[in-house]
């Protein structure tokens, strides 16, 4: 599905060469839930641009689907398979009215209007948006404007989700809208999410965690096998969920905690079991 | 004084201390959005507050609960409804009092980069204390304490466009350019907006150093419930134009359930010992660190291994 | 505040007006002011009247939101009144002070404010009842001829829209930069025309660079969802004509017949 070849990506400023991405090799299975953490200038956004061909590899090759993003006839194929939501959730929404910008991809895909307009219908429900079809975005809250980026996608019918720090400017509430969306769409319409962030409590429910670190991939796998890493991470300048933590010091105690446990819930079974 | 003719003076009667002990207090004050009109509705409702010298406050709340409307009325940017607010005994909305209270509780907004204009850095460090009448070698002594106060070197910088900086960089000249007219008070709304977990605790424990060196009062609006319980001493809650709750961060976030049910969140180890303490184990409710919520597990985890 | 504005506010609903195509209002505006500026009697002016206040009615539009919309020209019209009330020659009816006013006084200054009142009304109703994307889709369309001549009418539609959208953030922006500007002691208010100009530079800068920020984002978010300019670009909205269409470019047609014959006639 997605298929990443020894990606380099290097580029000049001022004077200097950066090389945001060094060698980065990836697969990834259609419907996973992937979640890529890291810091600022760990290359995780530079990643993220080279899924739909924003970005092109200095070199090395990337491919969605088969398709080489590389591939100038391929591109729009591409980014139709390859859908991408980004951080500011005012600089996505081009149109005065919800359902319009909705609209806006697949418009640009020549879809007749009446296939537009059941796509915007689906979209809107997909991410729980009915009732604000004909809102004006600039009336909507942050949480909602992204959920309506996020719409504008799926009316696309991509096969994959891109996220780049779709929650970075959001306040709680609206990052937990739009983490329920996702996991949503990734459970439901079985789409492939590849979600950046910094927030690890983000990742607690992802197939696949991948950390970066200026422009490596230094640590890969489930999030058990992850966040039991705690002394590499800190290493890393992450910090493992708080229960995480916790856990894994009850664990140097001789408790035998469960590496599946993560959230406030499951710590809280367990001890009630185990007192 | 340069600048005395033009009607700007540097050392003013009013809001001026000495020696004494500083203090910002709101006195029942209540803000009313488009009043008079069918959209009116109360931003604030009938808020009393006192902030005193040295303190280190967070002020929550869920979006929308009045914490943004409550800043902006801490330096006169908005003028109470009704009520007063009142710097040393003085109204700060006084017409005598004019712009210099904004001198002594410095403002930081979400997102200050977004402010950042001038061609250097030094010059937009300047531009606080120039408009407040300073002269120029005072505005340069304030400009070097500013950017050594936000953790900014010197000589690396002030020459250099703002716009040339990385992001946490001109955060950091952001916040300096209100560092600059060294206020008695600063109140930052957000500053860790947008920043990933190193960028927040690096400008974290820049305000927390500031406090502790110099003494500063702050004042940080945080949706960050860790940042909160971590460092402040004294935690306010807004809700739907409230102040609902005022009190230690050990003592506010013991009330889990009230504050889940203003859509706040609490740091997960609270989290955690607040469901403990509702299925009946006898467990401290006002643990804000792991290492204490550690503690208070394995009391009742080993207290069962000795029955 | 600013959001008091009507006029370029689009209200969404359902009436038959709502549900015309863009292009007939676009078209109609025209043969609607010529009528407006042929009348010049009593009779030409309830004709007009009753035209406007049928549009009004159809639209369904709260009467007392749309005349809110008013309030900026009030200022002209109780100007304008006045001055024509007492400076226009004619047989004198009454007497207010030194003042004298005549028969046609009081038709000039009641012609007067209407036809300015009725032009106000009708652009509003049409950017109330059109949303800014379907009006630039209807103008994309009108202009679509002139891209032989090589003036890019998409690309100009596209830009309308996005500068409509964008709006109410850059003034949301304008208010947050103000306000985090006087926190560093900016004064917007006090001092010289050239003073005033000089302050702005810091809520002149961020904004502009604020904006290109926004665009540079914008342009990366299109492109990622596969915009490529006009080109075999569909709307969600077809624009199509129906009968309604027909029947109001009819209608009002012969309403410019009216006025015209009325004031031959008259």
């Amino acid at each position: 599905m997605i298929k990443i070849d020894n990606l380099w990506h290097k580029y000049r400023r001022g004077g200097e060469e950066i090389k945001a991405l060094k060698g980065v090799n990836l697969s990834i299975e259609p419907g996973q839930f992937v979640v890529v953490l890291g810091h600022n200038g760990s290359g995780k956004s530079t990643l993220a641009k080279h899924l739909n061909g924003l970005l092109l590899p200095t070199s090395g090759k990337v491919y969605i689907d088969g398709l080489d993003t590389e591939d100038e006839e391929l591109i729009w194929e591409i980014r139709q398979k390859a859908g991408m939501v980004f951080q500011n959730p005012d600089n996505q929404l081009v149109a005065t009215v919800v359902e319009e910008d909705i609209a806006f991809g697949p418009e640009n895909l020549g879809l007749p209007p009446e296939t537009i307009r059941s796509r915007v219908d689906e979209a809107l429900k997909a991410v729980g948006m009915e009732e604000f079809r004909y809102f004006a975005p600039h009336l909507l809250s942050g949480g909602q404007k992204q959920r309506v980026a996020i719409a504008g996608i799926v009316a696309m019918r991509p096969s994959i989700l891109v996220l780049d720090e779709p929650t970075a400017m959001l306040d709680p509430q609206g990052r937990a809208e739009v983490m329920s969306t996702i996991t949503k769409l990734n459970k439901e319409e079985t789409l492939t999410v590849v979600h950046i962030t910094h927030f690890m409590e983000e990742a607690i429910n992802a197939d696949r965690i991948i950390v970066m670190e200026q422009g490596n991939i230094v640590m890969e796998g489930s999030p058990q096998e992850v966040f039991l890493k705690i002394d590499q991470l800190r290493k890393l300048r992450l910090d493992a969920p708080q229960m995480v933590q916790l856990a894994n010091l009850l664990r140097k105690e001789g408790f035998p905690i469960p590496n599946e446990i993560m959230s406030v819930e499951e710590m809280l079974q367990w001890v009630c079991e185990n007192r | 004084m340069k600048r005395c003719c033009s009607g700007f003076v540097k050392i003013d009667n009013f809001l001026e201390n000495g020696d004494k002990y500083m203090a910002l207090v709101l006195e029942n004050v209540t803000y009313t959005y488009k009043p008079k009109t069918p959209y009116a509705h109360d931003a604030l409702r009938d808020i009393s507050l006192t902030i005193n010298q040295g303190e280190f406050i967070a002020i929550i709340g869920a979006t929308g609960s009045g914490k943004s409307t409550l800043v902006q009325h801490l330096n006169g940017l908005l003028k109470p409804t009704k009520g007063r607010v009142l710097l040393n005994g003085e109204d700060i909305n006084a017409k005598k009092v004019g712009k210099r209270v904004r001198q002594k509780v410095g403002l930081v907004f979400q997102y200050p980069e977004h402010q950042l204009f001038e061609e250097t850095v030094y010059k937009d460090v300047a531009f606080g204390p120039l408009n407040f009448g300073f002269s120029e070698e005072e505005t340069d002594e304030r400009v070097k304490y500013a950017l050594k106060s936000a953790g900014l070197d010197l000589e690396q910088v002030k020459d250099r466009s703002p716009f040339d900086l990385s992001g946490g960089q001109m955060r950091r000249v952001a916040i300096a350019g209100v560092l600059a007219m060294k206020p008695e008070i600063l109140i930052l709304d957000e500053p860790t907006a947008g920043l990933d977990p190193q960028g927040q605790a690096a400008i974290m424990n820049r305000i927390s150093s500031m406090h502790q060196e110099q003494g500063i009062t702050i004042v940080f609006v945080s949706h960050s419930m860790e940042n909160v319980a971590m460092l402040a001493q004294r935690v306010i809650v807004m809700h739907r134009s409230n102040l609902v709750m005022s009190g230690s961060p050990r003592e506010i976030f013991a009330k889990g359930e009230e504050l889940r049910n203003m859509g706040l969140d609490i740091p997960q180890v609270s989290q955690l010992m607040s469901g403990l303490i509702r299925a009946g184990k006898e467990v401290r409710g006002d643990v804000l660190s792991i290492a204490e919520a550690r503690s208070e597990l394995l009391k009742i985890l080993r207290g069962k291994a000795n029955a | 505040m600013l959001s008091d504005i009507t006029i370029g506010q689009y209200v969404p609903g359902s009436s038959i007006i709502h549900q015309l195509d863009p292009r007939t209002k676009l078209i109609a505006i025209i043969p609607y002011i010529i009528a407006l500026f042929t009348v010049d009697n009593w009779q030409g002016i309830a004709l007009v009247t009753i035209v406007t206040l049928s549009i009004l009615f159809l639209s369904r539009l709260p009467w007392g939101f749309v005349f809110r919309g008013l309030k900026p020209i009030i200022i002209i019209i109780i100007i304008t009144i006045p001055l024509h009330l007492f400076f226009t020659p004619g047989e004198v009816v009454t007497t207010l002070g030194p003042f004298k006013i005549s028969q046609e006084g009081i038709f000039r200054a009641a012609f007067i404010s209407l036809r300015l009142i009725y032009l106000v009304l009708i652009t509003s109703l049409l950017t109330l009842t059109t949303s800014p994307i379907r009006l630039t889709d209807g103008l994309e369309n009108l202009l679509g001829p002139t891209k032989r001549i090589g003036i890019p009418a998409h690309e100009l539609a596209m830009m309308m829209t996005i500068a409509l959208r964008f709006i109410p953030t850059f003034l949301e922006e304008t208010e947050k930069i103000m306000k985090a500007q006087k926190a560093r002691g900016a004064d917007f208010e006090s001092g010289s025309i050239i003073r005033k100009g000089k302050n702005l530079v810091p809520l002149l800068v961020p904004l502009f660079i604020g904006a290109f920020r926004r665009a540079d984002d914008l342009a990366m978010a299109m492109e990622a969802r596969c915009y490529r300019g006009g080109e075999n670009r569909t709307k969600m909205k077809d624009l199509r004509f129906a009968v309604r269409d027909g029947v109001a470019l009819a209608v009002i047609m012969v309403v410019l017949s009216l006025s015209i014959g009325i004031r031959i006639i008259g």
